[in-house]
């Protein structure tokens, strides 16, 4: 938050920066904190002047208050859609897919396929709604070869490459859209999460490129277990849920979480659906997944 | 004299009343399943507590949509809502779909009466646009956001009022959103310096509610805030306290284990004394477990502490009593 004078406003003369100064008030944020509305009356008038161009300065820093007509215009004018997630019992559950502007999280304990929903998720939106989609890694469980498998599957089946000409073009273009982040500390998670924001929020889309819908952190849980214990853990913990949510909301992200069940408690459940994951079973490729919501228990079959 | 004065009072109990007659008395209950017995009116700040979905944000909505709906036929307050979102969980097109329910509710009712049918399309759209004309929303990532929203919210508040049509409600969802985040900034200290706190954030907070509702006299504004309970003394013993909040939700609900549970697991007050001293109703949500395929929820009045537990579903139209 600036200091009082940066921001030029003509009624805030040296005397009355002297007079915000006694109270304390050195910056915008301590206005914000300090400002009492009920000793305005008894202060000059040149004071008074002063407290309304400052609020006036802050309602515009704002970004101010919509009608809900105006944001059911804006939904209907972008078009909020749901992304497929490659596995069609998944997509029921969820009733169409991930959907943009929400974080969803995905709960289980070790080795109940978090990251192969996630693979899966991501090579389905990357190929059939031809988008980008990022990739954080924090457990190193990413596999390159697993992904291009999975891409074959949905281009045509395991020999589709024979098969088909493009094909081959189809899955390298899938894989290209796929960014990959490798972070295993929850500084540097903050810092990407953050510049992401600021990217995407100036980026100006042509018609040509494709655009980021689709944010992938496996797993969340590997980053903050190691800092909780304590307020500044846990605040940590907090703010990436917030910056998660913000992409979420502010850049129009589906975002998709993994964590480990021993989480679950003692986050606030920012998420707007949760879905627990577990493994049925040695042949691993059927799993059971419960959503909170409507208890509901569908069987999800990851295909090849 | 004076102490003539002070024996005759200032005024009588019926004045009194005319004053603040038309805030107080009047008005339909906002969520009326679980306000058969306490009503709430401008002068008042709720708070609904409970865990993770508990049907809190529901809750607020639910009171958000009645607030919109006029005084014919449907038995709205006929105002507007500022909502605050701090948590990012409003869906506006869940908004869109419960006022479309209470309308076509009202349209259905209106046709088994046998009034004319004619008008009842236009009057619906009619009336969902102006609902929505009338609902403020605006979302924060940090406390400061939210000091300074609050504060350009005045200008709103002045407008909506010189139009005749002023807030009726301000809806705060998880006023403790930034609980955390607050608590773990540095103090910087010194007297007379402001610094962003806990208590600092909170004292401006409370401080603009304040103001915000003396400027909507005569009718008033009720401010109500959703709030995520802890329930946990300290983080370390993380294993058992999730096993018994795992084993909790599985238990069927005898009156004696409801006692242990709140005596095992304390909903710990972790908000500021001036939030706590700020609000006047306390209201307290559980969900239970969910048999087929419908969640209950328990509802109970903290403050002022009833006695007996509602249980209710939720569906479009609001919230239903299961128990009677």
């Amino acid at each position: 938050m600036p200091r009082l004078d940066s921001p030029g406003l003509f009624s805030l003369t040296p005397k009355i920066l002297a007079d915000f100064a006694a109270e304390g008030i050195l910056s915008v944020e301590d206005f914000l904190l300090a400002h009492n509305p009920n000793l305005d009356e008894s202060r000059t008038e040149a004071r008074k002047q002063a407290v309304v161009d400052i609020l006036g300065y802050i309602d515009r820093q704002s970004c101010g208050f919509r009608t809900s007509a105006r944001m059911l215009q804006e939904i209907e004018a972008r078009g909020e859609r749901y992304l497929p997630t490659g596995c069609e019992s998944l997509d029921k559950l969820l009733e169409g897919g991930l959907r943009e502007g929400t974080v969803t999280e995905l709960v289980g304990g070790s080795s109940s396929g978090k990251t192969q929903v996630c693979m899966q998720v991501a090579a389905s939106v990357a190929y059939r709604c031809r988008a980008m989609v990022g990739f954080v890694d924090t457990c190193h469980s990413f596999s390159a070869t697993r992904l291009s498998h999975m891409l074959g599957g949905l281009v045509g089946g395991r020999d589709a490459v024979q098969r088909r000409v493009g094909a081959a073009d189809e899955i390298g273009d899938a894989m290209k859209s796929i960014m990959h982040y490798s972070i295993f500390d929850i500084f540097p998670m903050l810092s990407f999460l953050n510049q992401l924001h600021t990217t995407l929020s100036v980026q100006v889309q042509s018609m040509e490129e494709k655009v980021m819908r689709l944010l992938i952190v496996d797993c969340a849980s590997s980053v903050i277990s190691p800092i909780l214990g304590g307020i500044p853990g846990h605040a940590l913990m907090v703010s990436m849920g917030i910056i998660l949510k913000k992409l979420a909301l502010e850049n129009h992200l589906a975002v998709l979480h993994a964590t480990r069940s021993q989480i679950i408690q003692l986050v606030e459940k920012e998420a707007i659906l949760s879905l627990l994951l577990e493994r049925l079973g040695k042949p691993c490729l059927v799993f059971a997944c419960f959503s909170h919501e409507t208890s509901a228990a569908i069987f999800v079959m990851l295909p090849l | 004299m004076e102490v003539e004065e002070w024996v005759m009072g200032h005024e009588t109990a019926q004045n009194m009343l005319r004053r603040i007659g038309p805030r107080t008395t009047g008005l339909a209950p906002l969520v009326p399943a679980l306000q058969r017995i306490v009503n709430l009116h401008g002068r008042h700040v709720v708070e609904v507590a409970g865990a993770s979905g508990s049907a809190k944000s529901e809750f607020l909505l639910q009171a958000a949509v009645k607030c919109l709906l006029p005084k014919q036929g449907y038995d709205g307050w006929d105002g507007g809502v500022l909502w605050f979102d701090l948590d990012g969980h409003f869906d506006v097109l869940r908004l869109v779909r419960l006022l479309q329910a209470h309308i076509h509710q009202e349209a259905r009712r209106r046709y088994e009466e046998g009034n004319e049918e004619e008008d009842e399309m236009e009057d619906g759209e009619q009336v969902l646009e102006t609902c929505m004309e009338r609902f403020f929303y605006t979302r924060c990532y940090s406390s400061l956001e939210f000091i300074s929203a609050l504060k350009s919210s005045r200008n709103h508040l002045l407008r909506a009022q010189t139009c005749g049509k002023g807030f009726r409600i301000l809806v705060i969802d998880s006023i403790a959103a930034f609980y955390w985040l607050d608590r773990s900034a540095p103090f910087k200290g010194g007297a007379g310096n402001p610094s962003l706190s806990l208590q600092g954030a909170m004292q401006a907070v409370v401080r603009e509610l304040k103001e915000l509702r003396k400027l909507s006299q005569p009718t008033g504004l009720l401010v109500m805030a959703s709030k995520c309970n802890i329930y946990s003394s300290n983080f370390s013993d993380t294993n058992d306290w999730a096993s018994g909040l795992r084993k909790d939700n599985r238990q069927v609900d005898s009156a004696h284990e409801k006692d242990s549970r709140r005596s095992g697991l304390q909903q710990r007050e972790f908000m500021p004394a001036v939030w706590q001293e700020f609000i006047t109703h306390r209201l307290l949500l559980q969900s239970k477990v969910a048999d087929g395929t419908e969640t209950l929820f328990s509802a109970e009045w903290l403050r002022p502490a009833l006695l007996n537990v509602d249980e209710f579903t939720i569906n479009d139209t609001g919230f239903m009593l299961t128990n009677r």
